[in-house]
């Protein structure tokens, strides 16, 4: 469990797990993420983890996909709703994204190297 | 003996569905296949992920049974077709049209980041990301036949 005492998100084929590090809090992404709408599921997820961050004073996120074979195009607008949650945010509530990538696996270097295109300044990759 | 003398190109065609628990299926095998057919992990990746995309927009917008999927690694060219195709309604392949004009004339990474940035105002299931994605992840070819309600999505890799 983690100090939001935030469950982990368990579907079929995949795991998002949400622990605590030193410096914040670390989204852990394991197995494909290919639901046809993996809205419902993710969205409200993330969106707690983004309150609670504000709340707490929490200034740093890591998604780790490391181990997250597949992500269809759904996923990643779930991904997406959430960073364009922080880029409007006044700067005492801001905080900043580090993805960690695996080099293996081919659609994470490009995808989510967009992905810190959208937050120009609030994202840091590290490939693996 | 006859068969194999025939054949120049390496080809698979599937016909299911369509449903959303076949794509899954049907991305690990192409990846599979393809990884050892092409000897390279990235293109076989690329490929099917793309495949895995448009079935996807298949099942969504498909009007009636039927989904077929068709492989061609033409070896001379050193080029991939990967071609979807499957019936929809008239006011998807207008959307369809749409999308696919846009994205091929346009920069394939800009192109991705501005769909990126629709995608986040978007309030219904859809992400419109697939083709966008495809494009800009292989720079591939994206080009669509349409007859009557049968619509055609053919993606073009340049394995070189």
């Amino acid at each position: 469990m983690n100090k939001f005492n935030i469950d982990n998100v368990i579907t079929e084929k995949a795991n998002v797990e949400l622990t605590d590090i030193a410096t914040g809090v670390k989204v852990t992404f394991t197995g494909d993420i290919d639901v046809q709408n993996p809205e419902p599921i993710f969205v409200p997820y993330f969106e707690l983890i983004h309150s609670k961050v504000i709340e707490n004073g929490v200034k740093f996120v890591e998604l780790d996909f490391t181990k997250l074979t597949f992500l269809n195009s759904s996923g990643i607008k779930t991904l997406i709703k959430w960073i364009t949650k922080v880029t409007p945010l006044p700067t005492d509530q801001k905080y900043r994204f580090k993805i960690i990538a695996n080099s293996e696996i081919t659609w994470q270097e490009t995808s989510l190297k967009m992905l810190a295109m959208l937050a120009p300044g609030l994202i840091e990759i590290t490939i693996k | 003996m006859d068969l194999f003398k025939n054949v120049k190109n390496g080809f698979i065609e599937m016909i299911f569905g369509p449903r959303w628990t076949y794509i899954a299926t049907v991305r690990t095998f192409l990846q599979n296949f393809l990884s050892i057919t092409l000897a390279d992990n990235k293109w076989a990746d690329v490929i099917s992920m793309a495949a895995s995309e448009l079935l996807e927009n298949a099942v969504k917008y498909a009007s009636e049974e039927g989904t077929k999927i068709q492989v061609e690694h033409k070896k001379e060219e050193n080029k991939l077709y990967l071609h979807v195709e499957n019936f929809t309604y008239q006011e998807n392949l207008k959307v369809l049209k749409k999308e696919v004009d846009f994205i091929n004339n346009g920069d394939p990474q800009e192109v991705y980041l501005k769909k990126m940035q629709e995608a986040a105002l978007r309030t219904d299931g859809g992400s419109q990301l697939g083709l966008a994605r495809i494009r800009y992840e292989s720079n591939a070819t994206i080009s669509l036949d349409v007859d009557g309600d049968l619509v055609k999505v053919t993606v073009i890799f340049d394995l070189k």
